[in-house]
């Protein structure tokens, strides 16, 4: 059930980052706003605020939603790569 | 003759070469991880500017004053708010290489690559690198030598400016290795990051306020407030398109992201490098890329090529000489700290990747040796290029990041899609590099010019530039070639790792 919710809740993130990003890369719902706010175009503004509410939806993934790896986890996950021969991989620096 | 600025650069040199210098001897042992990936060894704030100042470039500063000053507030999506989706791309795209990579003592961009495809994309990886870092590389040491030639009072030719940050650079790298440089990075990129505040206030200033300011260039050059000026082509939607996802995916597969996921000693330490960095991006470029644009008052009549040193120029206007020495020196050490992230990427990667598969054998010693030959021969190959400047410092930064991003399909391929071949990946790489190198060609002999070519939308490419068309490209050939090809032995031994549960 957990994992499912997990799924899900990083489903709804990854939502959220592409629609921030297609504004963050091109001004297309605010674009073809003309004029200036705080002495710089209004359309700059409009890209700074979605930039805005990506680097918080970013902050919560990363920090607060428990979906982002933390160091708690970090010993466990590396001990289970560990455990993968490294005889299984070839071509890498391993060999 | 006694030169104040140039002797305050020269100092800062020094000091570089001096931390570099104590922060590798403060290291344990002088083995290859120890030189390459500082033993994995790197704190948060050491992380956050060593990556920023490894990224902030000669075109952040001197590139984005001069963009903003020839095209205006569009240039916002060149470097700054497009690259906030940083904090999760870096995320998704490195997670497994930060854990792999710890687990697996990567040292190099090719290592996973190679693990995951096998030799021969371990090999074309540092190639294309390579190829894709020459024009990035080029950007910075001729900002250096604009640098140095206006530091002078034009004293110092721009020609013999080249030399200067070059042989600076090769020495701490020699003497510090990555440790050493990420130390350095650290240094410069909260100098050079105060130094853009102490600028930004300055010019702004100068003419009343930033409101003022802004008011009186509106008045005088409403173009650079505009969206689609010049009948629509500067600043089209597809334009800005290309450059954004050029500029934040070409930060993804570049070999710093890499190298300071390898370097990282902790998770929240990756994750607080990946998260601050579009923010620090956002506040510091959109402060220089403001001052080109305010230079439009001090400077109203600079060409495409002279536009560079705008920022130069404003520093000079608004600050006492040593106040504008110390500005300059900052937009130095910018540039200096890129050319130490990506030269010693490359070289990490021949000695690694290449040299590896050549020799397996290869002792530490030799590794180490043969990537300071490399620091010497890269830093050689760029000088000759930036003897005959012909392309402005943003546009040369630009071309090398939209050659890099083809590269990120194998790259989202080896983490996330079982199906992904190395035929596939082979392909894809080749296909969008391949047509990116046409492109360049094309614009050569067409006379269109090579950053019209790559970076304007054409209209035989449906209106969109050859950067966007090489990426679709690759990507399509990418998954193309994979499903109609079968997985090697190689991918199949490499899903239990690279896809194994706990890293889900």
């Amino acid at each position: 059930m957990n994992r499912k919710k997990s799924v899900w809740g990083k489903r709804a993130f990854i939502a959220g980052f592409i629609i921030l990003t297609s504004l963050c890369w091109c001004p297309w719902a605010y674009g073809h706003i003309t004029g200036r706010t705080l002495a710089i175009p209004t359309w700059a503004v409009g890209a700074y605020i979605c930039a805005a509410a990506l680097f918080v939806l970013e902050w919560v993934f990363l920090f607060i939603s428990g979906l982002a790896i933390s160091d708690e986890e970090l010993p466990g996950v590396l001990r289970d790569l560990e455990a993968v021969g490294r005889d299984e991989a070839t071509g890498g620096e391993g060999e | 003759m006694f030169n104040q600025k140039i002797a305050i650069l020269t100092g800062i040199c020094l000091g570089s070469v001096l931390i570099s210098y104590a922060a590798y001897r403060r290291g344990k042992g002088k083995s290859a991880d120890d030189y390459f990936v500082a033993g994995s060894s790197l704190g948060y704030f050491v992380l956050i500017f060593s990556l920023l100042a490894s990224f902030l470039s000669a075109f952040a500063m001197l590139g984005m004053s001069s963009m903003g000053y020839r095209m205006g507030f569009g240039s916002l999506f060149v470097l700054t708010v497009n690259l906030v989706p940083l904090g999760f791309l870096w995320y998704f795209m490195h997670r497994k290489t930060f854990l792999i990579g710890r687990t697996r003592k990567w040292m190099s961009m090719g290592a996973p690559f190679g693990e995951r495809y096998g030799t021969t994309m371990r090999t074309i990886i540092p190639v294309i690198v390579l190829v894709a870092s020459i024009p990035y590389l080029v950007a910075q040491v001729r900002g250096i030598g604009i640098m140095i030639n206006t530091m002078s009072d034009f004293e110092i030719p721009y020609e013999a400016g080249l030399f200067f940050a070059p042989a600076f650079i090769a020495l701490y790298l020699i003497l510090g290795g990555m440790k050493g440089a990420a130390w350095v990075n650290t240094v410069q990129g909260v100098f050079f990051t105060v130094m853009v505040f102490i600028l930004f206030f300055a010019v702004m200033n100068k003419h009343g306020g930033f409101a003022a300011t802004m008011d009186e260039v509106a008045l005088r050059h409403p173009d650079l407030f505009a969206l689609g000026a010049k009948g629509g082509k500067l600043w089209s939607y597809p334009m800005i398109f290309g450059f954004s996802a050029a500029m934040c995916l070409g930060s993804v597969c570049f070999p710093q992201p890499y190298m300071h996921a390898y370097s990282s000693s902790s998770a929240k330490g990756f994750k607080v490098m990946i998260f601050v960095f579009g923010a620090i991006c956002v506040v510091v470029i959109s402060m220089t890329t403001m001052i080109g644009i305010a230079g439009r008052l001090f400077e109203p009549d600079l060409t495409k090529l002279t536009a560079d040193e705008i920022y130069s120029r404003t520093a000079d206007a608004t600050l006492p000489p040593w106040g504008a020495a110390l500005a300059v020196a900052g937009a130095f050490t910018a540039a200096t700290t890129t050319v130490i992230g990506v030269v010693f990427g490359n070289a990490s990667n021949i000695a690694n990747d290449l040299y590896k598969l050549v020799k397996p054998q290869a002792t530490a010693k030799q590794l180490v040796m043969l990537g300071r030959i490399c620091i010497g021969a890269i830093m050689a190959v760029c000088i000759a290029l930036a003897w005959n400047p012909n392309i402005p410092i943003a546009e040369l930064a630009i071309i090398a990041f939209g050659i890099m991003a083809v590269t990120v399909f194998p790259l989202w391929g080896a983490y996330y899609w079982k199906r992904a071949t190395r035929f596939g990946a082979i392909a894809g790489t080749l296909a969008g590099v391949g047509m990116n190198l046409t492109f360049i060609v094309l614009g050569v002999v067409s006379g269109t010019g090579v950053k019209s070519m790559l970076l304007t939308p054409q209209d035989f490419l449906l209106n969109l530039n050859g950067f966007l068309v090489s990426f679709i490209v690759a990507g399509v050939v990418f998954f193309g070639v994979s499903l109609i090809t079968p997985l090697g032995e190689t991918e199949k031994k490499s899903l239990e790792l690279f896809f194994h549960p706990s890293l889900d």
